[in-house]
């Protein structure tokens, strides 16, 4: 989301990215149990990558080729591909006799094993602090990462300065969609033992973009953003458990402070 | 009599604790012209805003009519008979001329309706008593700049301004449309309206004005009668030293022919008028070819072709023989063109990236280690540019929003003229710019020239095109209706004629 946003080009897709990454991986694991772990594992994160990033692809095509606006391209792209994913976890790709839409279990060595014992922080946690690195790097430091920044702050001096538009919308589209489907994976990997559930991502791709505006599209702030972030979900579903809250009193908390952190924003970029 | 008197008047902005006005006096007199001129960021417009009442000073105080005024926004600020024209237009581009001037104050059908023909009316009307030509009815956006600049004035008169501010009212504005502008002005004062005028040239200071300002880093340095001073007098005043007004240039040395466009032509779907029309030219080796036009006849478009950001519709464009029409900016940059577009803020530079990162835009290939930037190479590049071009900055990593125009234009130039290319493109190379930046411009351009660059200027300053170029070509409509050989003596109100289609040369056929 940030390299998508940096650049101004805009991600909708993060949700239907998510989603189909977590389910295509799980479905590659599903055909390749007899692999050796490591591989097996690596190339289902490659798998939700590619799906992520092919879904990514497409609006950015349609842009390129007759500017179609990518913000309502990629949303849409999102919309088709949740239930068509649902309807293969319902049917198809159904695990028999479970009582929930889901896939089956994946050979069990390819689970994330746990960091802590007791709650869901696993492996994929460390594979995301790696990434924000990497992503970091990419933005900051790399010739093309340089590009798509300098497309973002200003598409005319890029175009003007010979930095090619096709070039830093496709990245940023593939990146930020490749990099959506590896988190729907590793939520799939990890906190859900290696299968798909039917809703288990959702939302998780609305979170990113909210969280990729609190972080101001930085890669480090991404962190501490995504911690606040999940602090305040998590804390609303607790106060849901344990006091008689209802769970929309805290989605509206949430949507509130979301609402705050991010018009401060936009204010921001409309005095500068 | 005096009319206006400020006193005393600080202004500081902040964040960056700037001192725009240390503590000035100025005096207006009544049926006046006044001329304030000085260097850029000297705190002109600063002074003007804050009569206008669209910046509040730290302290200070005015009268008018020798009774001590607070004005707090543009609003009291009309109220108490003061108009401002600002150097961008504050005119809504799709309503008309009409619509615009009554805006605010319209006339009214039973209370509640806007009444049009009324204010057809009233605009026509004033436009008489002010022998201001302008149609109710045209549409903002179609209008040249001359003529919208018309509609500010006549927007401000309406609303009952006695006492008039322009800010750099001629800097947009070709060679008839600034003696009518002046006419206009004297017509004012002598109604007993109070004119005070913003502007970089000394020539007009001397044929409208009869008081002028001169103003140097915030202070007020003199104010004289416009008779009793020179022009030399006034520009040492503002620069402390006297500046060169004519540039010495070399003869040229007619070398290779580097630039060739050949029948260039851009249609644009459904519209009848061409955006460029048959242009056809050529740029030796160290020579400086001008094109002089009012804006908007195509000058801006052909120069996007030049660069790869237009396709045209058919014709060449080629250097040193290798054909480069059609390709993009990267690979027409690769062939040793470079550009140094009008537009320093939009096009030019990224405000919100750091100086380093403007500068090694068109030249990430120099710096690239396979996938990384070199970025500490990168960062001892600009230090060294901004040192040799003398850009004020205090390091590299700090945002190009926070350079001033004249140091932006240095950055860009710095970019530009790295290398040494073939042939360069400048676009109103000065705009905006200070005396003594645009000598540091001028000097630039000319070592490029002598090092056998190539090179198209095109500008809305005539008196620039003028004693830079070698050759003036003519943009009217789309076409280069003339091209003078600037060896002759060649006098700016004949290609005045040709920029207002007053002349072609050419007949068409
Ligand atoms: N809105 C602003 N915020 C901060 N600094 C400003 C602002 N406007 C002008 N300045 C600074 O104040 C100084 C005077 O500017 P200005 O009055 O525009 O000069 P002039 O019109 O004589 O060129 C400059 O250094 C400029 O950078
Ligand atoms: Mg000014």
């Amino acid at each position: 989301m940030s390299i998508s946003f940096q650049t101004k080009v805009w991600n909708l897709a993060g949700e239907g990215q998510v989603y189909l990454g977590a389910f295509m991986g799980i479905v590659l694991g599903l055909q390749i149990p007899n692999w050796p772990p490591v591989i097996a594992v690596i190339a289902i994160l490659v798998m939700g990558f590619i799906v992520g990033s092919v879904l990514g692809l497409l609006p950015a095509a349609l842009r390129l080729r007759w500017g179609v606006n990518e913000l309502i391209t990629s949303y849409m792209a999102s919309l088709i591909i949740l239930p068509v994913v649902n309807y293969f976890l319902a049917g198809p790709m159904k695990m028999p006799g479970a009582g929930i839409n889901t896939t089956g279990y994946v050979n069990k060595a390819f689970v994330f094993p746990k960091i802590l014992p007791s709650c869901d922080l696993h492996l994929g946690f460390a594979l995301a602090l790696v990434l924000v690195l990497m992503t970091y790097y990419f933005l900051y430091r790399t010739a093309t990462g340089y590009s798509l920044r300098i497309y973002g702050f200003n598409e005319e001096f890029a175009r003007y300065g010979g930095i090619g538009e096709a070039k830093c919308v496709l990245v940023a589209m593939i990146a930020s969609g490749g990099l959506c489907g590896l988190a729907g994976i590793t939520s799939s990997l990890g906190v859900f033992h290696g299968r798909m559930v039917e809703f288990s991502t959702y939302s998780m791709g609305w979170n990113g973009i909210a969280v990729a505006l609190i972080a101001r599209n930085n890669p480090f702030g991404v962190i501490p953003a995504a911690f606040l972030f999940a602090y305040i979900l998590t804390g609303a579903n607790l106060s849901g458990l344990l006091a008689d809250i209802p769970p929309e009193v805290a989605q509206v908390v949430s949507a509130v402070i979301y609402y705050l952190i991010t018009a401060q924003a936009l204010w921001r970029i409309k005095l500068s | 009599m005096s009319i206006i008197l400020m006193e005393g008047i600080v202004k500081t902005y902040q964040p960056n604790n700037v001192l725009a006005n240390a503590g000035i006096d100025l005096e207006l007199e009544e049926g006046k012209i006044h001329a304030i001129v000085g260097e850029n960021g000297a705190g002109k417009t600063t002074l003007m805003k804050i009569l206008y009442g669209e910046e509040q000073p730290d302290s200070g105080r005015i009268f008018i009519d020798n009774e001590k005024v607070n004005i707090p926004s543009p609003l009291v600020a009309n109220r108490l008979g003061l108009g401002m024209v600002h150097q961008e237009f504050q005119l809504f581009p799709s309503l008309t001329t009409a619509q615009n001037i009554v805006l605010g104050a319209e006339p009214r059908k039973g209370g509640l309706f806007y009444d049009n023909k009324k204010a057809d009316e009233i605009i026509k009307d004033i436009s008489v008593k002010y022998s201001l030509q302008i149609e109710p009815k045209a549409i903002i956006n179609r209008m040249t700049v001359g003529q919208k600049q018309r509609v500010e004035i006549l927007k401000m008169l309406y609303r009952g301004a006695r006492i008039l501010i322009l800010d750099e009212p001629t800097s947009v504005l070709v060679e008839q449309e600034i003696e009518a502008l002046f006419k206009t002005l004297k017509k004012l004062a002598d109604s007993g309206h109070t004119i005070v005028f913003i502007t970089h040239k000394l020539g007009e200071v001397k044929t409208v004005s009869d008081i002028v300002f001169i103003m140097k880093s915030g202070r007020m340095v003199a104010c004289r009668d416009t008779e009793s001073v020179t022009k030399e007098d006034i520009c040492s005043l503002m620069v402390g030293r006297r500046s060169e007004f004519f540039i010495s240039k070399s003869p040229i040395q007619p070398g290779k022919v580097v630039l060739t466009v050949n029948n260039l032509r851009i249609l644009e779907k459904g519209v009848k008028q061409p955006v460029l029309d048959a242009v056809t030219f050529q740029i030796r080796k160290g020579e400086i070819f001008g094109i002089a036009g009012v804006a908007g006849n195509g000058q801006a478009d052909l120069v996007e072709a030049l660069f790869g950001l237009r396709k045209i519709s058919s014709g060449e464009i080629s250097i040193s023989g290798k054909i480069i029409s059609g390709n993009n900016p990267k690979s027409i940059r690769a062939c040793g063109v470079a550009y140094v577009p009008a537009e320093r803020t939009a096009r030019g530079s990224a405000g919100q990236a750091c100086l380093w990162e403007n500068i090694v835009v068109s030249n990430t290939a120099r710096f690239k280690k396979r996938l990384f930037l070199d970025i500490p190479a990168i960062k001892l590049f600009c230090d060294d540019k901004v040192r040799s071009y003398a850009i004020k900055a205090e390091n590299t990593s700090m945002k190009a929003n926070t350079l001033s125009g004249g140091n932006l234009q240095k950055l860009v130039l710095s970019r530009e003229f790295d290398g040494y290319p073939e042939f360069l493109i400048i676009e109103e190379p000065t705009r905006g710019l200070d005396v003594k930046s645009a000598d540091f411009v001028y000097d630039r351009i000319l070592d490029m020239r002598e090092s056998g660059c190539a090179i198209l200027i095109i500008s809305s300053d005539l008196n620039e095109i003028i004693s830079l170029s070698d050759f003036i070509g003519v943009m009217y409509r789309g076409e280069i209706t003339i091209i003078f050989d600037n060896d002759q003596e060649l006098s700016s109100y004949e290609i005045g004629e040709y920029m207002m289609g007053v002349r072609t040369g050419k007949v068409k056929n």
